[in-house]
């Protein structure tokens, strides 16, 4: 996936100025930066979250296996497909815990009960929570706790096989229990799929991150490999606000 | 909830067929008379409905309203003939709707016993008018209980009934006529009956066709020394003992009836049809 | 699966969501052309009556006598609002004071059992107030005042009936407000050792004022819109009463002319228009009020700067006592105006009374003004440093007044202002008096007469509703619910009726259900913030605000008169599904936007199209919303008369016929007709009448379980 030249205005007020950026294959890319700064904005950009935003207007390139995303032609449904979110809060539908995960499934044309529940089990498995829901799979998926909604919204996900898979603050709602959880998911997952995560947690984007990109009002200050970001940033801003003396 | 959702749609497909469908059946109603109006004709209108089918190839539609409604559906087209209880007035049948006349309805005058009128109540029509246009409000000063006052119960503005009562006192009492104010409104016969019924000293006026069945704590009136019976109403109208809170009950057709049309309106003048007018509580006009 | 070499580019799949949107779309202006069409209808009719009798003197004219060609709407408009402001003088103490027991004082079980009682009685169809109110009420007022009321019916009557109907509202939204109240505002007024009732009183009641306001101001537009139950007891002569606080008269309402006339009015007359007209004035009347609660929602919630997806949800108004409240203001200037046009009326006539009253209105409404815009100025600090005195004499006054109006009506001049002088002399001893009790007392005090008023409140409903089941229950039996009525309604069966009701609630569902449910989610999901869909909200909360009356001179004259269909069943079914129609409406737009965004967003990040999604996720979870509003419109459609009563309801039919074009008999007008036109049919009467509320009820609980089922399992 690649970024280029991308402008972003919500009416007037421009959230996104002149943002490159590559995401690399099978690695996890951070977002990093102060509130309001537009991390966030720009993740929902990658698969098109933002067309539901009313009088939101948009400039530049964004591609994805070299097409672009915004072309006229493109289908959004088909590229949400196959760049999945993850959101800030635990979003599961008010069904069972398998229906939660059939949804998308179902929706892209699969009825086979068998294939189905290959599905269920696979995604859950992968998402570390199979061995704590087998048993209740019927049960109301809002019955379980805080990180198990939160994995069971990546199984969700998985259950559709994105590439890339697209996380919102996904911890942000979370003890540090089921933080470190979800940490080790995203790891784990980037074997066989390309995560971009937006954060508040430095140390997280230090831990888990392959890329990280500072962003601050709208700019993309500083993209590289995470290492050199933390150890020898190369602008001043990004050094004060990854240490902590920032605003 | 799959099944829920799925009887939601259900009902809403169904829906959407039924109602263009009935919007058609609205509109497909030929070969038939429609008849609509006053709801005092109604219940005869019904009974005429029953026999006349029963011989005449024809679809008879009955539907009440008020005589209003007979004329609004008479002059649109909507209605074959319109039941009106009371006269036209003013222009409202444009110079277009043509009466017919099949019977004959009274207005006859109830009080409650209280008013202590004794068991053959009786009063004049200038006393009534002074009544109903608020000169008296007691009924020691026509012979009553003194210090009873007079409760007057009255039909609402528009009603065949009241048009009756109102354009006889004017014709015969004085033609300055005017209802007082202060009067109990309400939209029926019956509610008269029932507050006639219910109010010590009340007063009040119903058709003919129901007077016969009076009872508990309500009696007839005399006007004038002339009670309502189907003789004293058919009288000639120079005639001194003629009951005069008479009305016509009338049919209007849009121009010259024809066909179906005139085919009914002349049975029901037949001894057949008066039958019919009799048993429904109304007076006969064929003279039997 | 992930095969990396797939395009994003469209492929031919079909693609529900265009197709759908437009499909919405059709339907949902289907269902505003209906909306539009029946206020240009009401508009056009109406307006052609300006020609033929004037403005001025169809407002002015204080004699209404169609009949002589006089079209004066003053004493109908005057019955209107006399009877609205008598309703709401007895139903505001009782219904606040209900509210701040149910809030404040009552413990958590008794709070559990009385809401409940409150909703049950909201629900209650008019008709059935009615006839309590002609059967038990008329009766009792004419035994109490033998030498004032000839027949019972009467403004007394009248008010007493609406005030009692009108308590359910004001209750439970006061109540609400009051809740809403953030429990640390009492925390801290207990912390600094105020009693209780301080608390209640100067912190709970003025922080919860708007809330209370926009209470008794809907309270208002439900009894200004009432038709059965007024047309019932107040004995409906067109006049002013004389003096204009003479209770004791008979008044005749402007729902209530409609509902006596129209049957006699010929298409196309004057007198036609002439009704058309009323009911404009009706409409806007209610307009005019409901806007202004919404106004009074609107300032107090930006006052708290919050934002709030659901429109009509009283439920978290919370606002704080910083300013005299416009809602307090309000009251002012209604008082002055009724207080100058009341004694100018007495001492001048009407007209120069009402003149009078305009001015000290205008007078008042600037010096009031001029005092809050002035603000610091010395002074308005002076004028605002008296307030209480004036306030005090301003009350005093209008007590006196009060007292003076009452007793006129039972006395002579000299001793009724004699009467009043006692009462103002007791009334400035006790003040003090109060004042110098302790603040343990004091709230010993209230809190007994706040237990007095509910008391007397859950007794009058509880009277009520034990007369309808007491004397109802001997009457129910297999010849009564599956028989037909014989003699007249003397004797006999309900049967037609009953299946008449099932008809007419499932031609309405099977019309309104459709229509409301598409157009509430297509303004949901699809509208645009435009100025049109804001157009469409208007239109269709003017529809909602609209008397049911209203709704039945609409379908008289489009279905009944113009379209032929005379009485016929399905002219009630549309009636009736077009009275419901904006409740579906807003309620299912409401459920909908109540379920969060993030699930939305959730379904259409896994590639679901926004039609997917609606369908799949956000209806399933708007469900039990949905359906709650569903059922609630159902019961109160089920319990309706006036849109019925000139469209399909007729007194007697010999079968149950399933033809859409036949009319049908129907509980509530058949309650109608048995208790006003067939004297000594009481059994039926009761029977009846409790057979349509346990229909009624049976809806509101099966809308209570179905709410609760889905509380319970979805909580975000």
């Amino acid at each position: 996936m690649e970024v280029e030249d991308f402008n972003l205005w919500y009416g007037d007020k421009q959230a996104l100025i002149d943002v490159n950026m590559p995401v690399a294959k099978n690695k996890i890319t951070a977002l990093i930066g102060p509130s309001g700064c537009g991390k966030s904005t720009l993740l929902r950009c990658m698969n098109r979250m933002n067309d539901l935003v009313d009088n939101c207007k948009i400039e530049g390139k964004m591609t994805f296996r070299g097409e672009d995303i915004y072309d006229k032609t493109a289908d959004v449904m088909a590229l949400r497909k196959r760049i999945g979110m993850i959101f800030q809060k635990p979003n599961p539908f008010p069904m069972s815990i398998r229906d939660n995960i059939t949804y998308g499934p179902k929706i892209h044309g699969i009825s086979k009960q068998s294939e189905l529940d290959e599905i269920v089990e696979q995604s859950l498995v992968q998402a570390a929570l199979w061995d704590e829901v087998k048993d209740r799979l019927g049960e109301s998926a809002l019955s379980l706790s805080g990180g198990q909604q939160q994995r069971l919204c990546i199984a969700r996900t998985l259950s559709i096989h994105p590439e890339v898979i697209l996380m919102d603050e996904p911890t942000s709602a979370l003890d540090p229990i089921a933080t470190a959880k979800i940490e080790d998911l995203a790891v784990e997952l980037q074997k066989d799929y390309t995560v971009v995560i937006v954060t508040h947690n430095m140390q997280q984007a230090a831990r888990i991150s392959d890329y990280t990109g500072f962003m601050y009002l709208g700019k993309m200050v500083e993209f590289g490999v995470t290492e050199t970001i933390f150890s020898s940033p190369s602008e001043e801003l990004t050094e004060r606000y990854i240490t902590g003396r920032f605003g | 909830m799959n099944t829920w959702l799925k009887i939601a749609v259900a009902i809403l497909v169904t829906a959407m067929v039924c109602v263009p469908v009935t919007a058609t059946a609205i509109g497909n109603n030929a070969q038939t008379l429609n008849v609509a109006g006053s709801t005092t004709v109604q219940p005869l209108m019904l009974e005429l409905q029953k026999e006349f089918e029963k011989f005449a190839n024809v679809d008879m539609n009955v539907t009440g309203g008020g005589s209003g409604v007979g004329i609004s559906s008479t002059l649109n087209g909507v209605a074959d003939i319109g039941m009106l209880s009371r006269d036209m007035k003013y222009d409202e049948g444009q110079g277009r709707l043509v009466p017919h006349v099949i019977a004959m309805d009274a207005v006859v005058v109830i009080v409650n016993k209280d008013a202590g009128l004794g068991d053959d109540p009786d009063l004049t029509m200038k006393q009534l008018a002074d009544i109903y246009s608020g000169k008296i409000n007691d009924w020691g000063e026509v012979g009553g209980k003194s210090g009873q006052s007079i409760a007057v119960v009255a039909r609402e503005e528009g009603s065949g009934t009241r048009d009756c009562f109102e354009g006889a006192l004017k014709k015969y009492a004085y033609s300055n006529f005017e209802m007082k104010d202060r009067v109990n409104s309400v939209n029926s016969t019956g509610a008269i009956l029932a507050a006639v019924n219910n109010t010590p000293g009340a007063i009040g006026y119903i058709n003919f066709n129901v007077s016969g069945g009076i009872q508990g704590n309500t009696s007839t009136v005399s006007v004038d020394g002339i009670s309502a019976t189907k003789e004293s109403i058919l009288k000639d109208p120079n005639d001194p003992d003629r009951y005069e809170i008479s009305r016509d009950l009338i049919l209007v057709t849009d121009g010259t009836e024809t066909g179906m049309v005139k085919f009914f309106l002349n049975w029901i003048m037949t001894g057949d049809g008066q039958e019919i007018v009799e048993k429904a509580g109304f007076i006969r006009i064929d003279g039997l | 699966m992930t095969d990396g070499r797939d395009s994003i580019k469209k492929v031919k799949k079909f693609h529900h969501d265009a197709v759908m949107k437009y499909v919405l779309l059709a339907i949902a202006s289907v269902t505003v052309l209906i909306i539009f069409f029946i206020i240009l209808f009401i508009l056009i009719n109406g307006v052609e009556a300006l020609g033929d009798i004037g403005i001025v003197k169809f407002l002015t004219g204080t004699s209404w006598k169609p009949g002589e060609g006089s079209y004066g709407a003053l004493p109908l408009i005057l019955g209107s609002v006399l009877v609205t402001f008598g309703a709401i003088m007895f139903a505001l103490p009782l219904g606040l004071g209900s509210a701040i027991f149910i809030s404040e004082i009552a413990p958590k079980r008794l709070r559990s059992i009385l809401k409940p009682i409150c909703e049950v009685f909201a629900g209650i169809p008019s008709v059935v107030y009615g006839f309590f109110g002609l059967i038990v009420l008329v009766p009792l007022l004419r035994n109490i005042f033998p030498d004032h009321l000839l027949f019972g019916t009467s403004w007394l009557a009248g008010s007493i009936i609406l005030g009692i109907m009108a308590l359910p509202t004001i209750i439970s939204v006061s109540e609400d407000a009051m809740r809403a109240v953030p429990m640390s505002y009492r925390e801290a007024s207990m912390a600094m050792g105020a009693t209780r009732w301080e608390t209640t009183r100067k912190i709970v009641v003025p922080a919860a004022i708007s809330g209370i306001a926009a209470a008794t101001i809907l309270g208002i537009g439900r009894a200004i819109g009432e038709t059965m139950a007024v047309m019932m007891v107040t004995g409906n002569s067109p006049i002013i009463p004389e003096p204009l606080w003479n209770f004791f008269e008979m008044l005749r309402t402007i729902t209530a002319t409609l509902a006596l006339e129209m049957p006699d009015v010929v298409s196309g007359s004057t007198h036609y228009a002439a009704l058309f007209l009323l009911a404009l004035v009706l409409m806007i009347m209610v307009l005019a009020i409901n806007f202004t609660a919404k106004l009074i929602i609107k300032r107090s919630r930006r006052k708290f700067g919050e934002t709030m997806s659901s429109g009509s949800s009283l439920n978290r108004i919370t606002n704080t006592a910083k300013r005299r409240p416009v809602s307090f203001h309000i009251l002012m200037l209604i008082s002055v105006f009724f207080i100058t046009l009341a004694i100018a009326s007495a001492l001048l006539d009407l007209f120069a009374g009402f003149i009078c009253a305009s001015f000290a209105l205008t007078v008042f409404a600037l010096v009031s003004t001029v005092i809050r815009r002035s603000g610091s100025r010395p002074t308005a600090y002076m004028i605002s440093k008296r307030m209480p005195k004036i306030l005090r004499s301003a009350v005093l006054t209008a007590l006196f007044v009060f007292a003076w109006m009452v007793a006129s009506l039972f006395a002579d001049t000299s001793t009724s202002v004699l009467a009043a002088f006692i009462v103002l002399i007791v009334a400035i001893v006790f003040i003090p008096v109060a004042k110098r009790m302790g603040a343990r007392i004091r709230e010993k005090v209230a809190h007994t007469s706040l237990w007095l008023v509910i008391v007397m409140v859950v007794a009058i409903l509880i009277a009520l509703l034990y007369d309808i089941v007491s004397k109802g229950l001997p009457a129910l039996s297999i010849d009564f619910l599956f028989g037909y009525p014989e003699e007249g309604g003397l004797s006999g069966g309900i049967f037609p009726a009953i299946a008449g009701t099932i008809q007419l609630v499932f031609g309405t569902m099977m019309i309104a259900f459709p229509l409301g449910i598409t157009s509430g989610i297509y303004l949901a999901e699809y509208a645009k913030n435009t100025r049109s869909t804001k157009i469409i909200r208007e239109a269709i909360d003017i529809l909602n605000g609209t008397p049911s009356v209203v709704f039945g001179l609409f379908g008289m004259a489009a279905f009944v008169i113009y379209l032929g269909t005379g009485y016929a069943l399905i002219a009630g079914c549309i009636t009736l599904a077009v009275m419901v129609l904006p409740v579906i409406i807003r309620t299912t737009e409401e459920a909908v936007l109540a379920v969060p965004r993030e699930l939305r967003e959730a379904s259409l990040a896994l590639g679901a199209s926004k039609w997917e999604t609606t369908m799949k996720v956000v209806i399933p979870a708007a469900f039990g919303g949905v359906v709650t509003g569903l059922i609630l419109s159902l019961g109160r459609a089920a319990g309706e008369t006036a849109p019925i009563m000139f469209t399909a309801a007729v007194v007697f039919r010999s079968s149950v016929s399933l033809s859409l074009l036949d009319p049908i008999m129907a509980l509530p007008y058949h309650l109608y007709f048995l208790a006003t036109e067939v004297p000594g049919s009481e059994t039926m009467q009761y029977g009846t009448a409790l057979v349509l509320l346990i229909m009624v009820l049976f809806m509101f609980a099966l809308a209570s379980v179905v709410r609760y089922r889905y509380s319970k399992n979805i909580k975000w």
